[in-house]
């Protein structure tokens, strides 16, 4: 019941979001074509209307994210008091190729954080390697040891490393499932670098507990200990900006989602007998493992009957992000190969609509780069196309007849597309700063002095995140699959010459772009300088973002006010940095919360 | 619950510290292949809600 009346409440979101989309895109789609119509209307004019419209489709799809977001709150669901938990948990910890001092500094913090709720005994930490490199496998072994003798967890604590990593991350889980899962009733499935509070956790078995129809409850984790300047603008920007774009995006999907993999709990009869992930035909990168599999688990489950929701109300939900563009490129490569792969189960039998939907949404994100750089291509190349203008188009009427000037439609047109970039998060300043959420961020006037600066600094960073998307897409259209690399974390920066390597190519690019566009079509390089420009600079711009920011600009709540499992987890790492870095027999060190 | 319980949180001396219980789970793989044709029905077909913790 509950089930379905999420059902019946995420129609007017969907309805709504579906439509004001298809207007502002229609709508640009006819200004455009109006414009080209003033010279004649010609094939490429029509090829340009139609990238116009799936672009706009996409940031209006955005934009009306947030305008749903700000007209809700986020609210908890009714619960019957709390007597404490009759649950068991299981806190899985996927690791592969990580630290594991700092990893295992988050797993002692979160249980430190777990024993403070007096709930501690209904859960239980399982560390599953899937590392392929000995050496720190020996240290995850090793580290251990420790953990358990500082946490005392004989019995509360399980590490196991897998002899293959088959099918990966998902795979890692359902190697778990296979083994232990029947042990408990939930699984809250973390990432190396989320870190979770105790509290919250508790209330997600709770919340699990009182819903029976509940697969799956997803929290939004906030992004923290950025240091660099591209690293705190994404964690600026996730803290202050996503939480009313998830919060529009949960009230449209209603109870099929969305599921990111991570900070989220389930329930492990619904998620085993649901969520067996076969191996796709064909070869990478379209078939084989299913790379995106969260997408795929919450759209399973949801198939299979089962309420997957996320509660924004959930505070005490962290991960870590990248520090520079470069990681940022690479993790995104890894999801521009796990959404393309879901073109092959979109048609997958009897997966509800919207999760359908939310695959072709998930696809559409990594190419519309392509459309927007199609655009300019063909804009590039439009005069070739384009007819002579006729001054006599009436036969028999002796006077000419000249062109309307359309110009002011195509400014119009470039005004409303860089409003539908700006508006939103400009409104979520304004909400911040009406409803006294602009304290918690440093005060109204820093709130919107990191919103000015975030949107120059997106506009700066976008085309050249705009050219790594592109190049992941053409990497797999044409068959190259991206592996499973280890993510970098900690300190990111890097010099030009290291950016210079891995962004040449879009320096060449700009530059081509940029000439051709000066010989053939000198009227459209003002247009283009706000794209070409950042290409063309792309190795300082990649290098100066990933250098430690030292304004107090991209203030967060956490940075004036970190959570209590926070400073846990530095306590932890800090007592046990020092053990690796003395050169004496390491002894364990018990360090209590 | 409490069995399951009881059994989980017992030391386990015959195997390495810290190795995982043993209470497996079945996990059958999910169609996720359509099969042949298309169909509408197949695409928006109706699913039952399941209850139960």
């Amino acid at each position: 019941m509950a089930a379905m009346t999420a059902r019946r409440g995420a129609f007017f979101p969907r309805a709504l979001g579906l439509v004001l989309s298809l207007l502002a895109a229609g709508g640009a789609f006819m200004l455009f074509l109006q414009f080209g119509w003033s010279d004649g209307l010609d094939a490429m004019d029509i090829v340009r209307a139609a990238f116009i419209l799936i672009s706009t489709f996409w940031l209006a799809w955005g934009a009306v994210q947030a305008v749903l977001g700000l007209m809700s709150r986020p609210h908890a669901p009714p619960l019957p008091p709390f007597t404490g938990l009759k649950s068991k948990t299981a806190i899985l910890v996927p690791v592969y190729n990580e630290d594991p001092v700092t990893v295992y500094s988050r797993i002692a913090a979160m249980d430190a954080s777990l024993k403070a709720t007096g709930q501690a005994e209904h859960f239980h930490f399982a560390i599953l390697s899937d590392t392929r490199k000995d050496d720190i496998a020996l240290l995850e072994r090793e580290w251990f040891e420790k953990l358990m003798d500082a946490r005392d967890a004989e019995g509360r604590m399980f590490y196991r490393r897998r002899a293959n990593n088959k099918g990966r991350k998902a795979g890692n889980i359902e190697d778990f499932f296979q083994r232990s899962g029947g042990a408990y009733d939930f699984a809250l499935i973390l990432d190396a670098d989320s870190l979770m509070d105790g509290g919250t956790i508790v209330e997600m078995a709770r919340r699990m507990e009182a819903d029976p129809e509940l697969g799956l409850l997803q929290t939004l984790p906030k992004v923290t200990r950025a240091n660099a300047r591209f690293g705190r603008a994404m964690q600026f920007s996730a803290s202050f900006h996503s939480p009313i774009f998830a919060r529009g995006l949960a009230m449209m999907q209603g109870d099929t989602g969305p599921f990111w993999g991570h900070n989220a709990i389930v329930r492990c009869r619904a998620f085993a007998e649901s969520c067996g992930l076969p191996e796709l035909p064909g070869k990478p990168p379209f078939g084989g493992h299913i790379m995106s599999h969260d997408y795929v688990e919450a759209a399973l489950l949801a198939r299979a009957g089962w309420t997957v929701r996320l509660d924004d109300d959930l505070e005490g939900s962290f991960e870590e992000g990248p520090e520079n563009i470069v990681d940022h490129a690479k993790r995104d490569r890894r999801w521009c190969q796990g959404n393309l792969q879901h073109s092959k189960i979109v048609g997958a039998p009897g997966l509800r609509a919207w999760n359908r939907f939310v695959f072709v949404q998930g696809i559409l994100s990594y190419i519309s780069p392509l459309f927007w750089l199609g655009f300019i291509i063909s804009s590039i190349f439009a005069p070739w196309f384009a007819p002579p203008v006729n001054y006599f188009p009436v036969e028999g009427w002796p006077f000419p007849i000249f062109p309307s000037d359309e110009t002011w439609k195509a400014i119009g047109l470039a005004i409303g597309i860089f409003g539908l970039l700006f508006l939103p998060k400009l409104m979520v300043a304004a909400d911040a700063i009406t409803s006294g959420r602009a304290k918690e961020f440093g005060g109204s006037w820093l709130v919107l002095s990191s919103t000015f600066v975030e949107l120059v600094f997106s506009s700066i960073t976008a085309p050249i995140l705009m050219m790594f998307q592109t190049r992941s897409v053409m990497q797999v259209v044409f068959g190259a699959d991206g592996g499973w690399p280890t993510n970098n974390r900690g300190d990111g920066t890097l010099s030009v010459g290291e950016s210079w390597t891995a962004t040449w190519w879009i320096v060449i690019t700009g530059i081509v772009v940029l000439g051709c566009t000066w010989i053939f079509v000198p009227g459209l390089v003002p247009w283009l300088l706000p794209i070409a420009v950042p290409m063309i600079l792309a190795p300082f711009v990649v290098s100066w973002t990933s250098q430690r920011s030292t304004t107090r600009l991209f203030q967060t709540p956490r940075d004036l006010d970190p959570a209590p499992v926070m400073m846990l987890q530095d306590r932890f790492l800090a007592a046990w940095q020092v053990e690796t870095h003395a050169e004496a027999p390491v002894h364990s060190q018990t360090v209590q919360a | 619950m409490d069995e399951r319980m009881s059994s989980v949180d017992k030391p386990q001396p015959e195997a390495e510290r810290g190795t995982l219980p043993d209470a497996p789970l079945a996990m059958p793989k999910q169609v996720l292949t359509a099969s042949s044709g298309f169909s509408l029905r197949k695409l928006f077909g109706q699913r039952t809600l399941k209850t139960g913790s």
